[in-house]
């Protein structure tokens, strides 16, 4: 069964609260690093401590969290779902991202691109989704020449590799 | 053809120079999980229902299930070199097959591909594989016969074009060789034949392609086949793809034919295909859209009037309306009519025809048992000759059977049903009649009339079937313009049924038979 489905589901009630005018992005952010920490993620695992010992330690190893956030932590920790939370903090953050029209787009290249090259494909790519771009570039030998962008499912393959295997197939048909 | 090497490098260069390399801009996901047939993918957020997906090594896939985050899909060919991980796109089309006249004479799999070896198929269009079927208005009601030329079914059963008449009965019955009779009795009626083969053996499905190549009715026909070793999805979605093809030809004012054999075995591989999709089970772990799965098959078998016909074509084809003619096949387990698929499949036709085992056996073949087998349309459908000969022909024969138990003790019976069961005797010998051997409407008219005017009375019954055949030879050769008059204008008046008697009281004069 995915987790996938029930980050979701915190998350955009989180969401909500931040639209509602709750400020937790940073808390949120401060508690989903300390429950990825392997030492921390293996208390929350194992059944030998209570629920109250399993969200006091997420909430002191934080700081100070606002009264929203720890009482997510208490929720999250009685329903033996805190594991979830470095989850929940990426599924939120892609939702902001998408209200304010941001995308993360990955570039695959064969060689390296400078950075004047960057801003203008960031650029081309803002005028086609019509969203802000923030690039991610890896190279990748493999792909021969050109590019591949990947903006979350499309994704645009303007590759050598793929324009040569497209050929072969065409003149083997 | 030996091509040299300067024509080989000058189509290279064309291809070369043709190739379009524009960006592929698709919508893509990855595999999560994937066996049975079945995969499930991650992403493709851009999917429709039913869209055909593209594998990463070429196989084509088609959407089944959208679910919150992930699609269920179901693949169309092998899937034990796709992995988990493996990416797949989006092709932004509806699942499609090619249609048109380019396919009759071919075989073809239910994706539309030629498997017959006699090179690639140049259609020109192709269309989508489900479609809603026509409306009531568009409409005609049935009233043109489709002769099948088997005795037993143009007068008890008749067929007419626009119908769905199911054909019903344990294996080996006898229901493939009804259908394959009534294809090649269309072949120089200008009605095009699709005959759909859904997880038979494959060599049962070239010995069908033998058949009708050898009585000359392969070039009229189109036969979509996915046997038994191809992937439930494929045996699953070939009955949609034969009707896609037929419909081309029923949207255009002609008729067509479309035989699925069978549909036992579609239901099954959808159920396996649910299963696997985890789709719940309901009675006898069909899923719960069974029905559904064969209703809006047969519904798209339909007569339509002159005007849709008109608007289809944008006026190309004026007052002529199209029709496409379902004949299904159901196997039935013992005779077991009452089963789930069976009844469902029986409600939604318009009549069926029941073949026995038992009449089977005892040698009456075709097994069709007159009591149960009925057509809803009848009468209406038949030709005027056939409706004359045919009419009391059903009645004599259930007369018949009520009394066929006291057939042994006939000396103890009186005149009157001593005659009856006589004639009824005659009458199921008249019935039989050979595979691949349909009549003409002169033929069955001419023999059903010696019936019923008493003239076969004194030839002994097991002597019937020779006579027969004597008989029509002798018409054939002798009474040509009479039969050939009777074929042009299906009707009885005094003068053909006076020559017809003639005819008869002729040729048991000689005494040839």
């Amino acid at each position: 069964m995915s987790t996938a489905k029930i980050s979701r589901r915190y998350a955009s009630a989180l969401y909500e609260l931040i639209g509602e005018g709750s400020d937790l992005q940073a808390d949120v952010a401060n508690v989903a690093a300390v429950a990825a920490n392997d030492e921390v993620a293996a208390l929350l695992d194992s059944p030998t401590y209570p629920v109250s010992v399993k969200a006091q330690v997420i909430l002191k190893a934080a700081g100070k969290v606002g009264g929203e956030v720890s009482r997510l932590v208490t929720m999250l920790a009685e329903r033996g779902k805190a594991c979830l939370l470095p989850e929940i903090n990426d599924q939120l953050q892609a939702l902001i991202h998408q209200a304010e029209s941001r995308v993360d787009a990955d570039v695959t290249v064969a060689v390296s691109i400078n950075d004047a090259t960057q801003t203008k494909l960031a650029k081309a790519l803002a005028a086609t989704t019509g969203k802000e771009v923030t690039l991610s570039v890896h190279e990748d030998q493999s792909i021969l020449g050109g590019l591949i962008v990947r903006i979350g499912d499309r994704k645009i393959d303007y590759s050598l590799r793929t324009r040569l295997d497209g050929m072969r197939r065409a003149l083997a048909s | 053809m030996k091509l040299d090497t300067a024509e080989i490098s000058s189509i290279i260069k064309e291809q070369i120079k043709g190739f379009e390399a524009s960006a592929a801009d698709s919508n893509v996901g990855r595999i999560i999980s994937v066996g049975d047939g079945v995969a499930q993918v991650h992403g493709l957020s851009a999917a429709m229902s039913g869209e055909m997906l593209e594998f990463s090594n070429g196989t084509m896939g088609m959407v089944l299930n959208l679910e919150e985050d992930s699609v269920g899909a179901v693949i169309f060919g092998e899937f034990t070199e796709l992995s988990e991980g493996d990416e797949v796109k989006c092709t932004g089309k509806i699942f499609e097959v090619p249609v048109g006249p380019e396919l009759k004479g071919r075989v073809v799999n239910a994706l539309g591909q030629p498997i017959d070896g006699k090179g690639p198929i140049n259609a020109t269009t192709t269309d989508a594989v489900e479609k809603i079927a026509p409306g009531v208005i568009e409409r005609k009601s049935v009233d043109q016969p489709l002769q099948t030329g088997i005795k037993s079914i143009d007068s008890m059963v008749p067929v007419g074009r626009g119908q769905r008449e199911l054909i019903i009965g344990d294996r080996q019955t006898g229901k493939t060789a009804i259908a394959i009779d009534t294809i090649i009795n269309q072949k120089d009626t200008g009605v095009t034949c699709v005959y759909v083969a859904v997880g038979q053996k494959a060599s049962t499905v070239a010995n069908v392609v033998r058949t009708l190549k050898e009585h000359g009715a392969l070039d009229n026909t189109i036969i979509v086949s996915a046997s038994a070793s191809e992937s439930a999805a494929l045996q699953y979605i070939a009955p949609y793809s034969g009707c896609t093809m037929g419909e081309y030809f029923r949207d255009r004012g002609e008729d067509a034919l479309i035989v699925y054999d069978d549909l036992t075995k579609q239901a099954w591989a959808y159920r396996q295909v649910s299963l696997i999709l985890r789709r719940p089970p309901g009675r006898e772990a069909y899923p719960g859209d069974v029905f559904y799965l064969h209703s809006r098959l047969l519904e798209r078998a339909s007569r339509v009037d002159e005007s849709y016909v008109e608007k289809f074509t944008n006026g190309e084809v004026k007052g002529k309306t199209g029709s496409l003619t379902a004949l299904p096949i159901i196997e039935t387990q013992e005779g077991d009519v009452s089963a789930f698929v069976p009844t469902n499949v029986i409600s939604i036709t318009d009549g069926q025809i029941f073949l026995e085992t038992s009449l089977f056996n005892s040698g009456q073949r075709p097994a069709i048992n007159a009591g149960l087998s009925v057509s809803r349309v009848g009468g209406a459908a038949q030709t005027k000759a056939m409706k004359k000969v045919g009419g009391g022909l059903r009645l004599d024969l259930a007369q018949y059977r009520e009394l066929a138990a006291f057939a042994q003790f006939a000396s103890d019976l009186d005149a009157a049903t001593r005659q009856q069961i006589e004639r009824g005797k005659r009458g199921m010998e008249v019935l039989k009649q050979g595979e691949n051997n349909p009549l003409s409407v002169a033929e069955m008219t001419a023999v059903l009339y010696a019936l019923n005017n008493g003239d076969l009375d004194d030839i002994e019954a097991n002597r019937i079937v020779a006579f027969e055949k004597a008989y029509l030879a002798y018409l054939n050769s002798e009474h040509a313009a009479l039969m050939e008059g009777l074929n042009a204008t299906p009707a009885l008046n005094e003068q053909v049924e006076a020559g017809l008697q003639k005819a008869a009281a002729d040729f048991k004069a000689t005494g040839t038979y």
